[in-house]
């Protein structure tokens, strides 16, 4: 009996309506018993005239999703276009929040959009059940971490984490998230999924520690002002210095794409911290929160290390379904693309390759996701695979 | 490679501990919620989730949590039973339990998850928590684990270390949060005495505002001035501007009195002054307060465009925007309106503060409406002076016309019964001028009483002497009625100073209404008494009584009983009481039915030291066109007269004349 599966359609046509109606139609054909269908598109849409196409082609069907920095189904890569995920299945049960003004209280938003998303549904997950929660955040006006935080305080652990920040076309500028139909800003989107087939999720990210570690003495949410008592982009250059690398103001962005930060945990791994630019300060703007007080170091990646994670991360949310998948959706780091260039058309078919099974994903500012079996976290440059059982 | 593994362990070990270390510090401030320690711990130890339990009794409860759904944490603990949150029901998970209580915590290896807790949970720490019933709490820091961790032993040591500055942190935390209460309170207070004492001196301020306003406006009772101060009141301290518009008449709205507080602009602001009927009035808010008579806020910018007027312009040109307007209410009517109005920028008390402008109103409207009624009564005094006037100059003449000309036929009828046919109608006619000539003097002295035009010339006279010119006064008509006349008054009896003529007629009305009212073979008794420095006179009559319902008028103007309704005028009694009292006296009765009346009236007498050569002084409230009598004879010669009377009763001692009348019927 088939219980859950995800039945894909993409469009790279640039008309929204066009767009909307090609990939819904695609997807709908195939599904049986459809219940929700995740929407991904890129930021070359008007969002509002998107969102209103979406909703014409899909009616009634509850649908969620929101802009990227590119999407991808299956092995097409596309860097204009929408991808819909029909999931259907008799056994499937969807709930949808949607809250904004996450660059005021990130917590609340993250808070309220869950207990929205949970309110018509069961408050503990019912015998013979599996729930997983999917957060979409504008991570350029909020903090992606207090609205994970938010959201845990609703739905607590014992289920799937997965999610990402909402992209553009890396201009920085505005992102969308959708939800009930219309697109929104600065808002924090929260889907509730219950199944009777498992959920799984793997993270991983392939980056490997080489700096040595250094304390943050004054960091203010996603801005880390010192390393030690000391302008932090200047013990970062001294850092990348030891390794023989010289990194000027003008040459931060594109060299700490491939050499982001860690955080260190307990297991030996570290949450990445990415990041965007350093101001006349010396101050370096990170996304996603850099806490006071950890000690942080310089990574580093390569090709071979990202692709290699992808790959875990995929059997990793496999094995923990444990059976046959259904489907799969993928929040990848827009920044893994950028460090792998023409590869990153290798690591989308490893997902593929591995899930053996529909898989959408898209490039995104940040990724929400738990390292092991601990609280979801913000991460940034990782790979999370939410992977559905069928 | 083991070295480099090993190198990255301490490196990761250290950052934990560093990194929950400034976490639990943080907690010091109970600003701070608990919850980012937990979620530091549980996100750094891969932990699903973390409590913070208050394990003492009676009703231990959740201090905090991270991993736990809102569900979950809402969920009531069950002394003595497993924790019941869902989420820690997955078999597998392993509990590190770490108690807070004293320095030497202990973890509990591969313990399973439990615990046994009282009392109810909540999501956070009130970060005013301190219960003062309490004892010293016991909380208890739980990490779960899904499997063993899968980082070093040494984690635990990191974790004992790490409780003990948690310890510490939420230690000083109550104390800290008992502080920051204390001190919020503090400021609450201090902000309430600020309030209080704000709202005091404001009050103050309009009380004064007020009163000063209300002496203001009873400084006069001119009604153009009193419009004019009403205008000027409030100007600047409650507003730049105010207007005073006035119904007069049924429909017609005078805009009275334009007030600027800039005097280079008050000649604009007087162009705003005009008279229009009610439907023409242009300021639409102006006749809705006529209309519902409540107060309207209004901007000059929100008026309707079609309500664009001469007046509109002449507002935006003095820069008047926002303006309140109050309805002058006075005795239920509503005299007008009132407009308060504010220059742009300017601070506006009128604005801020409509039951002070409302008040203001209230006492405007009064000072209004008294003006009002002072001018009306002044225009009805001025018509009654000219009413005396006429009637004093134009039906006076054609009496005297009448008396000369009935003169002159008593003298030209014949002396015998040959012409008594008529003699009757002729005596008939005298009678019936006399009558209006009573009528138009009761009338004329009725109307200088009222208007306080009335001249006395008081003299000091002999209360014996006026007594007797009374008695003569009356005694024909006594002798008509066979009532028994007498008057008497002791020699001893100061002299009273007063107005002769006019205190005659007090008593000869008074003694005429006594003999009025005796039956015949009654008695009517006039006499004078000290009492104090006043001598009472009285007139006793032995008619038939007052009755009580009946006193209380006696003295009201036009008020006669029925049983000699007509035969005067309902005036003397008033007109005695107005004499009297003009003189610095008082009048009273005393009757009951079957007993007679007695009827007193009092004069100031004059201190014994007084010279009886002293001269007269007239009294003149105001100068009367009309006739005043001259000053009589002093009292001296008042008392040598009634010395003389007394001789001819032949009874010197007391002072009593007595007259026996009788007369024949017919």
């Amino acid at each position: 009996m088939v219980s859950t599966q995800i039945m894909v359609g993409s469009s790279a046509s640039q008309d929204p309506a066009l767009a909307a109606s090609e990939a819904a139609q695609h997807a709908l054909a195939q599904a049986t018993e459809p219940v929700f269908a995740m929407v991904l598109s890129t930021a070359c849409y008007e969002p509002e005239a998107l969102a209103a196409a979406v909703s014409g082609a899909l009616g009634d069907l509850p649908w969620a999703g929101l802009s990227t920095a590119g999407v991808f189904v299956g092995k097409e890569l596309l860097t204009q276009g929408v991808v819909i995920g029909v999931i259907c299945g008799p056994e499937v049960r969807v709930g949808i929040g949607v809250s904004g003004k996450v660059g005021e209280d990130g917590r609340a938003a993250g808070n309220a959009a869950a207990s929205q998303a949970v309110a018509g549904m069961s408050e503990t997950v019912p015998e013979g059940w599996h729930r997983a929660f999917i957060v979409l955040c504008d991570v350029l006006t909020g903090n992606g971490a207090d609205v994970v935080r938010g959201a845990v305080q609703v739905g607590g652990t014992g289920v799937a984490w997965a999610g990402g920040g909402a992209g553009d076309d890396l201009q920085f500028a505005r992102t969308a998230q959708y939800a009930h139909g219309k697109a929104h800003a600065g808002s924090a989107v929260v889907i509730a999924l219950d199944t009777r087939a498992p959920m799984a999720v793997g993270v991983r990210h392939g980056f490997r520690p080489y700096g040595p570690p250094t304390m943050v003495t004054c960091s203010v949410g996603s801005a880390l002002a010192e390393l030690e008592f000391e302008p932090a982009f200047a013990v970062y250059q001294r850092a990348v210095a030891g390794r023989g690398d010289r990194v000027t103001a003008e040459q931060f962005t594109s060299y700490a794409m491939t050499h982001p930060l860690g955080i260190p945990q307990a297991s030996g791994e570290h949450v990445i911290r990415d990041p965007l630019r350093v101001d006349a300060e010396g101050t370096l703007h990170c996304v996603g929160e850099v806490p006071d007080g950890c000690l942080v170091r310089v990574m580093e990646g390569d090709r071979a290390g990202l692709v290699g994670a992808a790959q875990e991360a995929a059997r990793a949310a496999k094995q923990a379904v444990g059976g046959a998948i259904g489907g799969a959706i993928v929040f990848d780091c827009v920044s893994r693309s950028l460090v792998l260039g023409e590869g990153v058309q290798e690591e989308i078919e490893t997902f593929g390759a591995e899930i053996e099974a529909p898989v959408m994903g898209c490039f995104t500012f940040g990724e929400v996701g738990s390292l092991g079996r601990g609280v979801p976290q913000f991460h940034n440059k990782t790979a999370v695979v939410l992977a559905l059982g069928a | 490679m083991a070295d480099d593994r090993d190198i990255q362990d301490r490196i990761a070990l250290l950052s934990v501990l560093h990194e929950l270390t400034v976490a639990a510090l943080d907690l010091f401030d109970p600003r701070r919620p608990v919850t980012g320690f937990l979620e530091r711990t549980a996100e750094r130890l891969g932990c699903p989730a973390a409590l913070l339990l208050d394990e003492s009794a009676p009703a231990p409860r959740l201090l905090g949590a991270v991993g736990l759904s809102a569900f979950s944490c809402s969920m009531t603990l069950t002394p003595g039973a497993p924790l019941p949150f869902p989420e820690l029901s997955r078999p597998g998970l392993v509990s590190w339990r770490l108690a807070l209580s004293d320095t030497h915590a202990h973890a509990g290896h591969g313990e399973p998850a439990q615990g046994g807790v009282n009392g109810q949970t909540s999501g956070e720490i009130d970060p005013d928590y301190d219960p003062p019933s309490r004892p010293t709490p016991l909380v208890t820091l739980l990490l779960f684990f899904d499997g063993e961790p899968q980082f070093g032993p040494q984690y635990r040591g990191m974790m004992r270390r790490l409780v003990s500055i948690l310890h510490t942190a939420l230690v000083h935390r109550r104390l800290y949060a008992h502080t920051l209460r204390n001190e919020r309170e503090r400021t609450l207070r201090l902000e309430q005495e600020r309030q209080a004492r704000a709202e005091a001196e404001d009050e103050q301020r309009r009380a004064a505002f007020l009163a000063e306003a209300s002496r203001r406006l009873s400084t006069s009772l001119n009604y153009e001035a009193t419009l004019t101060r009403v205008a000027r009141l409030p100007v600047p301290f409650m507003a730049s501007f105010c207007m005073v518009d006035v119904l007069e008449g049924k429909d017609t709205l005078r805009r009275a009195v334009v007030v600027h507080a800039d005097p280079a602009r008050s000649q604009v602001a007087r162009r705003l002054e005009r008279t229009a009927t009610v439907e023409a009035v242009t300021l639409g808010p102006i006749t809705e307060v006529l209309r519902t008579s409540e107060p309207l806020r209004w901007d000059l910018a929100e008026l309707d465009a079609s309500a664009t007027s001469e007046e509109t312009n002449i507002l935006a040109q003095l820069d008047v925007t926002r303006l309140v307007s109050v309805p002058l209410v006075s005795r239920g009517t509503t005299l007008g309106v009132m407009t308060f109005g504010c220059v742009e920028d300017n601070l506006c008390y009128a604005l801020d503060d409509v039951s002070l402008v409302e008040e203001l109103g209230r006492r405007a409207a009064l000072a209004i409406d008294n003006a009002r009624l002072y001018d009306s009564a002044q225009r009805a005094i001025r018509a009654r002076e000219d009413m005396v006037a006429v009637v004093s100059h134009d039906l006076k003449n054609p009496l005297a016309t009448m008396f000369i000309n009935l003169q002159v036929l008593s003298r030209k009828l014949p002396p015998d019964d040959q012409a008594s046919s008529l003699r009757a109608p002729i005596e008939r006619i005298q009678r019936a001028a006399e009558r209006m000539e009573r009528l138009i003097r009761d009338l004329l002295d009725l109307a200088r009483l009222d208007a306080g035009h009335l001249l006395i010339e008081p003299v000091m006279k002999n209360p014996g002497s006026l007594l007797s010119d009374a008695l003569d006064m009356v005694r024909e008509s006594a002798a008509q009625k066979s009532v028994h006349l007498e008057a008497s008054a002791a020699d001893t009896l100061p002299l009273v100073r007063c107005d002769h003529e006019r205190v005659l007629q007090v008593l000869s009305n008074l003694a005429g209404n006594a003999v009025k009212f005796t039956p015949p073979g009654g008695q009517v008794e006039m006499s004078a008494a000290q009492e104090g420095g006043e001598v009472v006179f009285a007139v006793r009559d032995t008619g038939p009584g007052i009755p009580d319902e009946q006193r209380s008028s006696l003295f009201n103007r036009y008020w006669q009983a029925k049983e000699t309704a007509h035969q005067g005028t309902g005036l003397g009694l008033s007109i005695a009481k107005g004499l009297v009292e003009l003189q610095g006296g008082r009048i009273w009765v005393e009757s009951a039915p079957g007993s007679g009346s007695t009827f007193f009236f009092t004069l100031p007498s004059v201190p014994s030291t007084t010279s009886v050569n002293d001269t007269s002084n007239k009294n003149e409230a105001n100068v009367d066109g009309g006739a005043s009598s001259a000053s009589s004879a002093s009292s001296a010669g008042d008392v040598g007269h009634a010395a003389s009377q007394m001789a001819a009763s032949g009874d010197a001692s007391t002072g009593e004349v007595s007259s026996d009348v009788t007369s024949s019927p017919g």
